[in-house]
């Protein structure tokens, strides 16, 4: 009986020291760990639209089912374009991605996270976001870019996010489309 | 300690008792991440900075741990070692936690460093754990780098991810999927232990 008290105590301070260490060390990285994600997503979202300050828009997007936020991208006081953040259901969980849209135009589609088959789609990952940029931001343009061989599933995942950004941005933004050829 | 004991401390890690080819340790993160060479040699990295911290932490703790109740106080301090790497890693070196961070949190169940902590921090002075740490990490890069290069080779046509297949090659997708590669992993087991079987007969009948 002793013994086991003992040995209670005994592992009850290696945790205590443990926790106390663990709190000193969250103390001290906390903010620098928050600031670095922050950048993080910043930086993302200049991936897709170029160096700006981003806003988040409030609104309903219960109608948008894939959308997780809309932000205007503004330089000064002068709007430049929007970013999306969307989230989409692929072949193997979700996938995560940023929508730029600039003057009726997509300027640039980004995945952040995937769970996606390793391998299969990944490498055709470049070239078939690729397509998306400078398309004009409808939905039918989105959803014509040409899928990825062996990855049917996570193309039509992206495509019919990238679609519904388009159609929030016409529908709820009320930008006009710019014509095709014209970007 | 003399230099030759430790120089076979380290030795036994990489060679006689490498964690994957030898021990069959550790074939969760082995199977799941070796599917690109540049993540073999980030698991392995992370997994040897670890093992040698932990290994010397164990070491140093060994006469403050009571016998029945070492697993778990192993748990804890490997554990939190572990957090805090991660932790601080995420807040300084955000680039190095970009390509590693992934590896980091998985290696909290990666069974080496419970085997080593175990089978030899527990049981011997700090010097000597370290080098068995750092032997052991070294092994196990050096098995799951090879592993992740065949793979990629076969499985994408590319090494460190530049071309090396001619163009007329069909990547095959399954070595990229976990079951190709445990499929490899089982070709590169009998390989190596054919090879260590022949030498072992060599030194056998050289006598």
């Amino acid at each position: 009986m002793r013994e086991t008290i003992h040995l209670a105590v005994r592992l009850m301070l290696f945790a205590l020291v443990a926790a106390i260490l663990l709190a000193v060390v969250n103390a001290v990285t906390a903010e620098p760990i928050a600031r670095n994600d922050q950048a993080k997503v910043n930086a993302a979202r200049a991936q897709v639209l170029g160096d700006y300050t981003f806003t988040e828009l409030e609104g309903d997007l219960s109608e948008y089912s894939e959308i997780l936020g809309v932000y205007r991208a503004t330089e000064g006081d002068q709007t430049v374009g929007y970013v999306y953040e969307l989230k989409s259901k692929g072949y193997g969980g979700q996938i995560s991605l940023s929508v730029g849209i600039r003057d009726g135009a997509i300027s640039g589609v980004r995945i952040s996270t995937h769970s996606e088959t390793k391998g299969l789609g990944t490498s055709a990952e470049a070239p078939f976001l690729e397509q998306f940029t400078g398309l004009p931001a409808s939905e039918e343009s989105a959803l014509g870019v040409d899928a990825m061989s062996g990855a049917t599933v996570s193309s039509n995942a992206v495509k019919t996010a990238v679609a519904q950004a388009c159609r929030h941005a016409e529908e709820i933004l009320g930008l006009s489309i710019a014509k095709e050829g014209s970007v | 300690m003399s230099f030759k004991e430790l120089r076979a401390i380290l030795l036994n890690g990489i060679l006689n008792e490498n964690p994957t080819f030898r021990l069959v340790l550790g074939m969760c993160p082995t199977l799941a991440i070796t599917y690109q060479a540049s993540n073999g040699i980030g698991m392995g990295l992370a997994t040897t900075f670890v093992l040698v911290f932990s290994n010397l932490v164990i070491s140093l703790l060994r006469n403050l741990i009571p016998e029945k109740i070492r697993i778990p106080s192993f748990i804890i301090i490997i554990a939190t070692f572990v957090t805090i790497v991660e932790m601080v890693m995420h807040a300084f070196v955000p680039d190095l936690y970009d390509t590693l961070g992934v590896f980091i949190s998985l290696i909290v169940v990666n069974c080496i460093i419970f085997a080593r902590a175990e089978s030899f921090a527990f049981k011997n002075p700090p010097l000597p754990s370290i080098m068995d740490g750092l032997g052991m990490g070294l092994g196990f890069t050096l098995a799951i780098t090879l592993l992740s290069c065949i793979r990629e080779l076969l499985g994408s046509g590319t090494i460190f991810g530049s071309q090396i297949m001619p163009e007329w090659f069909e990547p095959m997708g399954i070595v990229i999927q976990p079951a190709g590669g445990f499929i490899i992993l089982g070709l590169l087991l009998a390989t190596v232990t054919g090879l260590s079987a022949r030498a072992q007969r060599r030194k056998e009948a050289a006598k």
